[in-house]
């Protein structure tokens, strides 16, 4: 292998890494253990220089509060935005964008199961960037097809939530960020 | 800025090797992997922890996607290719029941690739045949809206702040099974499970018997109580006339809106509408509002409020006086004679019904006249109307004398009814149930009212939040199901009170498929499928006069986490306690269960290997063998009904065992009214005996169907009520003031009182509810169209004295209403009409007529390139003004009336009197 081909091997996989990060943090809320990870000094340092502050929070009321932004940012359409292609791009939820996710994923062999996504659609951005991290590198057309038609809705979004401030605000802010760059990259 | 992306770039990349190295594994998905290797690569989560999983399909080819095309939704991208010839290719048609109503019509979903693109009425379907309301065409509003509660949640703020967080099905049914053992332990009857409307009252049922609750409440009150009652008072067999409105000729309507509202409109309506197109009937119809019906009959009056029983014994004394009624059905089958009536409604001339009721006595007459010509295809029809008023009962029984007095009860074309009432469960028992439950509950059964739960479970909703204001009662656990008590009920403000009170309802979990009025009040909230994603056996009631039954099935699996009370309550059962747990099994999950409730259902087996398999193909059965009900009171009695019987030398009655069976009627035995007469009860004994609390087990043995023995909890309450079918005018509606009104209530075509107004397709169409004011009325208060009035509601003065135990009083409720008017003549003068339905605080933006975060976001986006630019994206009619000043007509949510209708009970029946509340109407400047 070229040391470019390293590079490049090296950059896909830290960008799979990030995708998985920003999917979890867009699908599930922060517990105890997953705080303390993010607090790690390198990795608390690292997500800082892309703008965002792990929040202190510790005590189970702490934790309450955190998830309670999450819920209010990101799951209740009254108050936040839901981050499903359909809803942005239809207006209600299993339009065309859920459908085309879940036969992107089997083209590559792979079944959504929205258990493990805690009842999330297969077109919510956090899915999409697990399906992603797991056809970038291994199905290529198919992650592919995900950068050509399945990112750029998210941007308008991010960028509302990114206005509403705290922890997921800036979490919204950053991912539009990495977005853009990989949109970018891609041309 | 080319700088800023490549110093980003790198950040993000430093951030991504440190996670890619091991880093953060809790929150990339690694946690727990120990190493493994998925496509060479190191895996991600354990497959089972992983989103997506590997394997399904055909392994992974390089090369061209394989994808077919992805079929696109209804939407207004359709207007590029509309109609669109393939807009169903490739779907299946899966039947249902809709449920956006009570009336429960016959759906088919087409579905394709797991999604419903589109519902339609079910041809199958005999009661609805094909026809669906705007209500059930917006079910796909309902099913994807983009406001669904996807997950359970819990409040992390105080009650009624608003603040939430997700928990996990598991979380929510250990808090849920420790909060209900401790009460089942403490006092079952403190577990109150309240519905606004179910279709799933064997699986409820099932889990407060096993529990050991009879604290099971519903609107009953609020809706129906009054018709139910006087139909039971006459027919104990059935709360609830059908009318055969198809073979009818005549159809006297006294406050039904049939072609918008009416339970069963769907299948009642277009059988008016034939009867009318192919026997040339008549529809006449009383209502203080021109409501559709109304306007689409052939002859509309508009009496006083609160007289339609009036203007019926206007029409009974004509139909006597003039010897118009039916000598030889009333000797036969009223439980009195023609002359003790006549004596009874003597005093009923049409000009005292005119002065009463403002309608004038020589078109009373008339039209008494036309409706004994066309007898005995001739029917009433009534429903809140004439019965949501303090003295309703006594509207409706006696409207329903008309039928009587001209021998059309049971007639082909005339007054009928069904003896199922809903779903045949004789024919089609459910799986075994736990034992029935006898522990009493006060809030269920209270005891002031005389009729609330003689006959059938009729609970007095509208009293509910005032026993536990007054601590007559409390509530350690309360459930809610599908229900919008804080909007839909009376007194808004006690409503609201008392949820938030943590004395008085210890902890509230909701159940709903949105986060309405009464989530915003829960301490949990669970996500509740739709109609479209749940199983049930179901049926209303049967215009064809013959029992069918319909099915409900997932037609695509439910949307996020959403479940049902069949997988909820089971669920909670085996968590609780062994002695519940032993009524559920879990391998009697939906499928198994609804294997067996089918199981009597006949099917062609050279088409079908099940019942289910038919059902599924065709959504409902009807009997082809079994016999309309007409007539029903001359089925005449068999040798093995007559043996061992015993016939009453002096009535004729038939009894068997000291229970009636039966009465002889021209020489011959027949089965006769399931009543303790025998006969039709004009003159009702056991209603006057209920009333005294005296001991009526002589009667309900001889009616041996329907009817209890008043409860020794309500002996405390002691009433004179008239066994005959009288007038009592509403007192409080004598010499109003110039200020006052009485204010009646109604619903639109296309929503329900709270359940309608999220749908798109629906609140487009109604959003708003400007009070209907008559012309006369706004002249001489100085009001023009589009003037803003303040409306304050009075308490009943005549309800305070029937019931002085619930301490009600007669002043003005603690509330005001600010509303625009709109000035028509489609409304009495002495009334103020304000539909229900609208003015909601939650329950999604739609129904607040509000653009929120996803429209707001649109700001920065190409709205051309969206499929669909509709939704809130178009909110056209959202209300942007500070104050009444600067609305806009048309725009906004509407307002809640409910904020100034007064909790009414009637005392008889417990009905709400929805159309009765005076109010004082002021000009806001």
């Amino acid at each position: 292998m070229t040391g470019a081909a390293d590079d490049e091997a090296t950059e896909t996989e830290a960008n799979r890494a990030l995708a998985r990060l920003f999917a979890s943090l867009l699908l599930l809320e922060l517990d105890g253990d997953a705080l303390d990870e993010l607090r790690e000094p390198p990795v608390r340092a690292a997500l800082r220089s892309i703008g965002v502050d792990v929040p202190d929070a510790s005590t189970p009321e702490e934790i309450d509060q955190l998830a309670a932004e999450f819920h209010a940012r990101l799951l209740r359409p009254e108050s936040g935005v839901p981050l499903v292609q359909s809803l942005v791009t239809t207006g209600s939820y299993q339009g065309d964008p859920a459908e085309t996710c879940r036969r992107l994923g089997e083209v590559a062999a792979l079944e959504f199961d929205a258990g493990a996504a805690s009842g999330a659609q297969p077109d919510h951005l956090g899915s999409i960037l697990l399906l992603w991290a797991e056809t970038r590198g291994y199905a290529p057309e198919v992650a592919e097809r995900i950068e050509a038609e399945h990112l750029a809705w998210s941007l308008a979004p991010l960028a509302q939530l990114a206005k509403s401030g705290g922890f997921y605000g800036a979490v919204a802010a950053a991912l539009a960020r990495w977005l853009e760059t990989l949109l970018a990259v891609r041309g | 800025m080319k700088a800023d992306i490549h110093r980003d770039r790198r950040a993000f990349l430093r951030l991504g090797g440190l996670l890619a190295a091991g880093a953060a594994t809790a929150c990339t998905g690694l946690k727990g992997s120990g190493g493994t290797e998925v496509r060479g690569r190191a895996a991600t989560a354990p497959e089972n922890e992983r989103v997506w999983k590997q394997n399904a399909g055909r392994p992974y080819e390089r090369g061209a996607i394989p994808m077919p095309g992805v079929c696109t939704l209804p939407g207004p991208a359709a207007f590029a290719k509309f109609p669109d010839p393939d807009k169903y290719k490739g779907t299946h048609q899966v039947p249902g029941m809709c449920q956006l109503c009570s009336t429960v019509c016959g759906i088919i979903g087409h579905v394709k690739d797991g999604r419903i693109l589109k519902v339609d009425g079910n041809p199958k379907d005999p009661n609805s045949r094909g026809k669906l309301c705007a209500r059930g065409q917006a079910a796909l509003n309902h099913q994807y809206h983009p406001e669904r509660l996807l997950h359970p949640i819990k409040r992390v703020g105080k009650r009624g702040e608003g603040k939430w967080r997700r928990i996990s099905w598991e979380a929510a049914y250990t808090e849920l099974a420790d909060r209900l053992r401790a009460c089942r332990e403490n006092d079952p009857t403190k577990f109150a499970f309240h519905q606004g409307r179910s279709r799933s009252g064997d699986a409820i049922a099932a889990f407060l018997d096993a529990f050991g609750t009879k604290t099971m409440l519903n609107h009953r009150g609020l809706c129906s109580a009054s018709r139910r009652a006087a139909n039971l008072t006459y027919l104990f067999e059935s709360d609830w006339d059908l009318g055969n409105y198809e073979h009818t000729k005549y159809i006297l309507n006294f406050g039904s809106n049939m072609f918008e509202a009416h339970q069963g409109h769907v299948a009642g309506a277009q059988r008016i509408q034939r009867g009318r197109f192919e026997n040339g009937a008549k529809l006449v119809t009383f209502d203080v509002r021109m409501s559709n019906t109304a306007g689409n009959s052939d002859e509309f009056w508009m009496p006083a409020p609160g007289t339609d029983g009036a203007v019926a014994l206007g029409m009974a004394h004509t139909l006597i006086a003039e010897k118009l009624y039916d000598a030889e059905f009333f000797a036969a089958w009223a439980n009195v004679s023609i002359d003790a009536l006549w004596e009874q409604l003597q005093g009923y001339t049409p000009e005292w019904a005119e002065a009463e009721s403002t309608i004038p006595a020589a078109d009373i007459r008339r039209i008494a006249r036309e409706f004994a010509a066309a007898a005995p295809r001739a029917t009433t029809m009534c429903n809140r109307g004439s019965s949501a008023h303090v003295n309703g009962y006594y509207n409706d029984r006696a409207i329903i004398l008309l039928n009587v007095l001209v021998g059309s009860v049971g007639q082909k074309g005339g007054w009928t009814w069904m003896w199922t009432g809903g779903l045949d469960s004789k024919r089609f028992p459910t799986p075994k149930m736990p034992p029935k439950t006898d522990a009493k509950s006060l809030l269920a059964d209270p005891p002031e009212f005389i009729l609330a739960n003689t006959w059938n479970t009729m609970r007095v909703g509208e009293i509910v939040y005032w026993y536990l204001a007054q601590e007559r009662a409390s509530i350690d656990v309360y459930m809610t199901y599908n229900l919008d008590s804080p909007l839909t009920w009376p007194e808004t403000k006690v409503t609201r009170n008392v949820l938030l009170d943590e004395d008085k309802i210890g902890f509230h979990v909701c159940i709903n498929p949105f986060y309405n009025e009464t989530a915003s009040f829960a301490d949990m909230v669970l996500p509740w499928t739709t109609f479209l994603e749940r199983w049930e056996l179901d049926a209303r009631g049967a215009y064809n006069l013959k029992p069918y039954v319909g099915v409900r099935w997932p037609m695509t699996p439910a949307l996020g986490e959403a479940k049902d009370v069949r997988e909820i309550l089971p669920e909670l059962a085996r968590r609780i306690a062994p002695d519940m747990a032993q009524h559920f099994p879990p391998e009697l999950d939906n499928e198994r269960y609804m294997e067996e409730w089918t199981k009597n259902v006949p099917f062609d087996a050279t088409k079908y290997a099940s019942a289910m398999e038919f059902l599924r193909a065709e959504g409902s059965w009807e009997d082809p063998d079994e016999a309309l009900n007409l007539l029903p009171y001359l089925r005449p009695l068999g040798a093995d009904d007559l043996a061992g019987s015993a016939t009453d030398p002096v009535t004729g009655i038939i009894t068997k065992d000291g229970r009636g069976i039966g009465i002889m009627h021209a020489g011959r035995p027949v089965v006769g009214f399931k009543t303790p007469s025998r006969k039709l009860e004009v003159h009702s004994e056991f209603v006057a005996r209920t009333a005294r609390n005296e001991d009526t087990s002589a009667l309900t043995a001889l009616a041996n169907s329907k009817g209890k023995n008043r409860a020794s909890h309500h002996k405390g309450h002691e009433y004179d009520v008239s066994p005959w079918p009288v007038h009592s005018a509403i007192e409080e509606h004598a010499n109003l003031d110039d200020d006052q009104l009485v204010m009646t209530s109604f619903k639109w075509a296309v929503h329900n009182h709270g359940r309608t107004a999220n749908l798109k397709w629906c609140s487009e169409i109604v959003h708003t509810n400007p009070a209907w004011l008559h012309p006369d009325t706004a002249k001489r208060l100085g009001l023009e169209n589009g003037d803003w009035i303040e409306v304050v509601g009075y308490r009943s003065k005549a309800v305070d004295r029937a019931l002085p135990s619930l301490k009600l009083g007669s002043g003005a409720i603690d509330d005001r209403l600010e509303i625009p008017i709109v000035v028509t003549k489609a409304v009495h003068p002495r009334a103020i009409a304000i539909s229900n339905s609208l003015g909601h605080t939650e329950y999604t933006r739609v129904a607040q007529a509000r653009r929120g975060p996803v429209g707001e976001q649109a700001a920065g986006m190409q709205l051309d390139a969206l499929h669909d630019a509709d939704w809130e994206r178009n909110m056209w009619w959202e209300d942007r003004s500070t104050s009444h000043r600067d609305w806009k007509r048309n725009t906004g949510n509407g307002f809640a009336q409910n904020k100034v209708l007064p909790i009414s009970p009637d005392y008889i029946s417990g009905q709400q009197a929805f159309n009765s509340t005076v109010v004082r109407i002021r000009k806001l400047t």
